[in-house]
């Protein structure tokens, strides 16, 4: 994984301790997010997973930092640090998440696909690789972690457009339960394991005071809420990208298909916003909208760097 | 809605969180759509005066379709469709190899017998492609138009302070409960705002009918007050968002049209010691085509004086930073700019005209000594597909060193510059034998050694850089649409939350009816928000429950929990003479 001089580090300053440490946190976060769904009314339940997946988060930056502090640069130039940094982003702009709209249902998934994501990155090359020039710059600090941030927000709001979706099929599935939506809704927010799909039928607790409003309702304004800021870290960390090209290669934009690619996937979520802006549509049709945006934003993150074309190559898995 | 229970729910009771989040009905639809805006979805029809002449049928015609037209050229259906398009069309360039940044022959190769075809939609060059261009141009004006149309009345909408009257808020079908006020109106307003501003509400006031005039202080019951109306917003600011956003994008789309026009860029490969032309270097873009074009190259020369290559101790093979030293000359050779050191990242800048350092690469051209004597050679011969330097080492040209050049970066396992020189007398190389390398010379930079009695030394290979140079007169305006785009969208982000709140006297008849006899009026407040209705939703609920407690304080036989907030929040209520 790294050099062999790196053993003579005390644990502390060992990046792999703290990824350890982090994913051993990450899969209680996940197991305790389960549990909180099936026991929401048990205090513990609630702050445990809450916690669990903050400290995995502080585990996985402070590795971030121990690889920075040996590789002598901020440690985000290659795959692996991607989608770590990209996990660590997801983490803590779910935990704003959960605190303010309190979505039980959402924690395993987010927490589940963040493990994925880091296993997956794990199987990564992991060693430290000297600069190339054109990288070596403020602007990369910047311009990296505010797309990354995008890309998180946009993955959130996939997997709550997915839950949105689940939910409306539900409905449909028993419309009895649509009859009776509000006692429905209350059930569901105390965990009570229902229908066949315990782990999708949570909502909002009803101390939060949301009851009042469906669960794809709620959905649909999380998924909102979550373009509305991917949209505009998504465009400052293109026109970030721009600026910094424009130093380096004296070129804003050169059409390289990483950064076309960007721009559809913006384009994409801009079809999102104007639809909402523009009369009334189904949130699930909004939510299949999310859904094909993150598809194209998948696209933008792995597909480019696997054809390993443009500029951008440094992003190459290997 | 039924006034009098709900009225007297909250009043009588201890009223808890979660019995206010239940009473509370779900928020309207957020109204921010310009098609359900009434006042803007009208078609444009024609003038009346070409009406009334029926002689000018064609007119109407012509009026009525151009209106029609114009209606769908602005309308945001048309927008979406437009940016999907655009979306779809980028998508095309991203999958089709595209010819400036793909080699022309790879493409060729690849498409074959399509590759004309292709060609001719301009798939190999989607971006510059007359459709794409006819897309922008449409978005342009699409967006240009709509502007005016529909994004004007959307944030209007949100900075407009309307107030609401008694019987407007009894008819809105997503009125809140009215709660009950137990003190004198400027006491109850005074009250009012408190717990608003805490909010973050900006509240506005319009007291019998008068805007904005400032609450009476200390005036004790006066049913006569009558009517008055209130209206707190907070993030009005939002609704600006999405117009910033738009102009930004118009701003961005003007100024680079006006790079297309006016811009040029030049790529040149020099090696130092060169001194070459603007107008004269190997490669000059302009960005418009001829006869389009407005800008001007300046008249100005580039003097390389220097170049230089660093490399990673541990990593040779990987350049760590390339630098560049040039002056910039005017017409007369004067120095505009004398001894500069650019490298990647580090641009020089002369006002709107920037020089980069863009790569560097061997010229093939390598310095050697011959002898003790200085010379230099080009590798120029091929030698099984290797690019090789002939060098005579006799007048008679019969003996002659064969020079390999090998290069960091390019040559795999090669950690330095070197040569591999042999000797060739004509006939074979020197030391050749069946199975056995002939004698040969590995020399890197710097170094020298004797082969067969010729004494050569390899000095250095010759490193051409790479600039590239652009005047860009629109630099200032691109940053300043960065800038207006990126405000504009995150500006877009918190929600508007409006409030129109009426204070409206209760006879004391209804009063004692109703609820308990200190009930002087009724507050009537009707909630909006264009995003975020979850949220909206929560704070509704606290603030409902500090309403109550402000405006209708329990009296002291209810020992509730209610009491004593009400009781730190609003001292006024308490000193108000009974
Ligand atoms: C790629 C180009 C565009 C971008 C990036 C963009 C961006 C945005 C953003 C961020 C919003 C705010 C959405 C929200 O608050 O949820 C918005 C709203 C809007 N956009 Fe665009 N837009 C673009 C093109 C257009 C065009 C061509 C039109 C032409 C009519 C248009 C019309 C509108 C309207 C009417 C709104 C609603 C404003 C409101 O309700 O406050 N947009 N746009």
């Amino acid at each position: 994984m790294l050099p062999l001089e790196t053993s003579t580090l005390v644990f502390w300053q060992d990046e792999r301790f703290w990824l350890h440490g982090g994913l051993i946190l990450l899969v209680l976060a996940v197991f305790a997010y389960v549990l909180r769904l099936l026991f929401a009314q048990r205090p513990l339940a609630h702050g445990a997973a809450w916690w669990l997946l903050l400290l995995s988060a502080v585990a996985f930056s402070t590795s971030i930092a121990c690889r920075s502090a040996e590789a002598g640069y901020f440690a985000l130039s290659n795959m692996y640090e991607s989608l770590l940094v990209l996990s660590i982003a997801t983490q803590c702009l779910f935990l704003w998440l959960d605190r303010t709209f309190r979505l039980p249902a959402m924690g395993w998934p987010v927490s589940l696909l963040v493990l994925a994501t880091v296993a997956y990155a794990t199987t990564l090359p992991t060693n430290i690789q000297p600069l190339q020039a054109a990288l070596q710059s403020y602007w990369r600090s910047i311009h990296v972690p505010v797309i990354l941030s995008a890309y998180a927000m946009f993955t959130l709001a996939f997997i709550s457009s997915l839950l949105l979706l689940v939910q409306s099929w539900r409905e449909q599935g028993a419309p009895s339960h649509r009859a009776n939506g509000q006692q429905n809704i209350h059930a569901a927010s105390q965990g009570l394991p229902s229908f066949g799909l315990p782990l999708l039928a949570t909502g909002p607790e009803a101390a939060g005071g949301s009851g009042a409003l469906s669960l794809v309702s709620l959905y649909d304004e999380v998924t909102y809420r979550c373009v509305t800021l991917g949209f505009p870290l998504l465009t400052i960390g293109i026109i970030l990208g721009g600026l910094w090209a424009n130093e380096a290669w004296g070129n804003y934009w050169s059409w390289d298909p990483k950064e076309s690619m960007s721009l559809v996937t913006l384009l994409g979520y801009g079809v999102y916003l104007h639809l909402r802006v523009n009369g009334e549509h189904r949130p699930q049709t909004l939510a299949w909208v999310s859904v094909a945006g993150f598809v194209l934003m998948l696209v933008t993150y792995f597909g480019v760097n696997l054809m390993g074309v443009g500029l951008h190559s440094y992003g190459k898995i290997g | 809605m039924t006034v009098a229970p709900a009225v007297s729910t909250h009043v009588s009771s201890p009223v808890s969180a979660a019995s206010v989040a239940e009473q509370l009905p779900a928020l309207p639809e957020p109204s921010c759509s310009p098609a359900v805006d009434s006042t803007v979805s009208q078609p444009v029809v024609p003038s009346s005066g070409v009406e009334a002449d029926p002689a000018k049928w064609p007119v109407r015609v012509l009026a009525y379709w151009g209106a029609e037209t114009l209606a769908l050229f602005r309308s945001v259906p048309l927008a979406i469709m437009l940016i999907a398009l655009l979306a779809i069309a980028t998508l095309v360039g991203v999958w089709i190899p595209q010819e400036g940044l793909v080699d022309l022959a790879d493409i060729k190769r690849q498409y074959g017998a399509s590759y004309q075809t292709l060609k001719a939609f301009g798939l190999f060059n989607v971006y510059s492609s007359p459709w794409y261009v006819a897309l922008e141009v449409l978005f342009f004006f699409n967006l240009l138009l709509g502007s005016f149309r529909w994004l004007k009345p959307a944030t209007t909408a949100g900075l407009k302070r309307q107030f609401l009257s008694v019987s407007q808020l009894q008819k809105a079908s997503t009125a809140l409960a009215p709660i009950a006020v137990t003190a004198p109106w400027p006491v109850t307003l005074e009250a009012l705002r408190k717990v608003l501003k805490k909010r973050g509400y900006s509240v506005y006031v319009q007291p019998d009918g008068q805007p904005d005039k400032p609450p009476v202080p200390d005036v004790s019951i006066n049913h006569s007050l009558g009517e008055t109306r209130v209206y707190a917003t907070k993030g009005w600011w939002t609704r600006l968002g999405p117009a910033v956003a738009h102009i930004g994008i118009l701003l961005l789309l003007v100024a680079s049209l006006y790079g297309t026009l006016t811009g040029f860029k030049v790529q040149h490969v020099a090696v130092p010691g060169e001194t070459f032309r603007l107008s004269a270097a190997d490669r000059l873009f302009k960005n418009a085509p001829a006869g389009f074009w407005l800008g001007q190259v300046p008249p100005w020369s580039i003097r390389v004086q220097d170049f230089h290559v660093d490399y990673y101790a541990n990593k040779p093979d990987t350049p760590k930073q390339y630098f560049c030293t040039l002056d910039v000359l005017d017409a007369n050779g004067k120095p505009l700019r004398q001894g500069e050191t650019i490298s990647v990242n580090h641009p020089l800048t002369l006002g709107n005209f920037t020089i980069y350092q863009a790569s560097f690469a061997p010229t093939g051209k390598l310095f050697l000594t011959l002898n003790g004597q200085p010379v230099a050679v080009q590798a120029d011969q091929n030698f099984n597909n290797r690019p090789i330097a002939v060098l005579p080492v006799s007048a008679s040209g019969n003996r002659a060193l064969f020079v390999f050049p090998f290069y960091r970066q390019q040559d795999a396992g090669v950690t330095d510059n070197n040569v591999v020189v042999f000797l060739h007398n004509g006939k074979q190389f020197e030391g050749a034998a069946p199975g056995k390398m002939p004698t040969n010379l590995r020399l890197s930079e710097g170094q020298s050694g004797v082969i067969a009695g010729v004494k050569v030394g390899y000095v250095k290979p010759e490193i051409a850089t790479g600039l590239q140079m652009k005047e860009a007169p629109e630099t200032f305006w691109m940053y300043l649409a960065f800038f207006i785009i990126c405000l504009g969208t995150v500006m877009c982000f918190p929600p508007q939350r409006q409030l129109w709140l009426a204070l409206a006297p209760v006879s004391s008849a209804e009063s004692s009816q109703t609820t308990s006899p200190e009930v002087v009026g009724l507050l009537y407040w009707l909630p909006k928000t264009n995003k975020g209705k979850h949220l909206f939703q929560q704070e509704l609920a606290r603030l409902q429950l500090e309403l109550i407690q402000c405006l209708a304080p329990p009296g002291p036989e209810d020992q509730t929990l209610a009491q004593s907030v009400a009781v730190h929040h609003q001292p006024h209520a308490r000193k108000e003479p009974k």
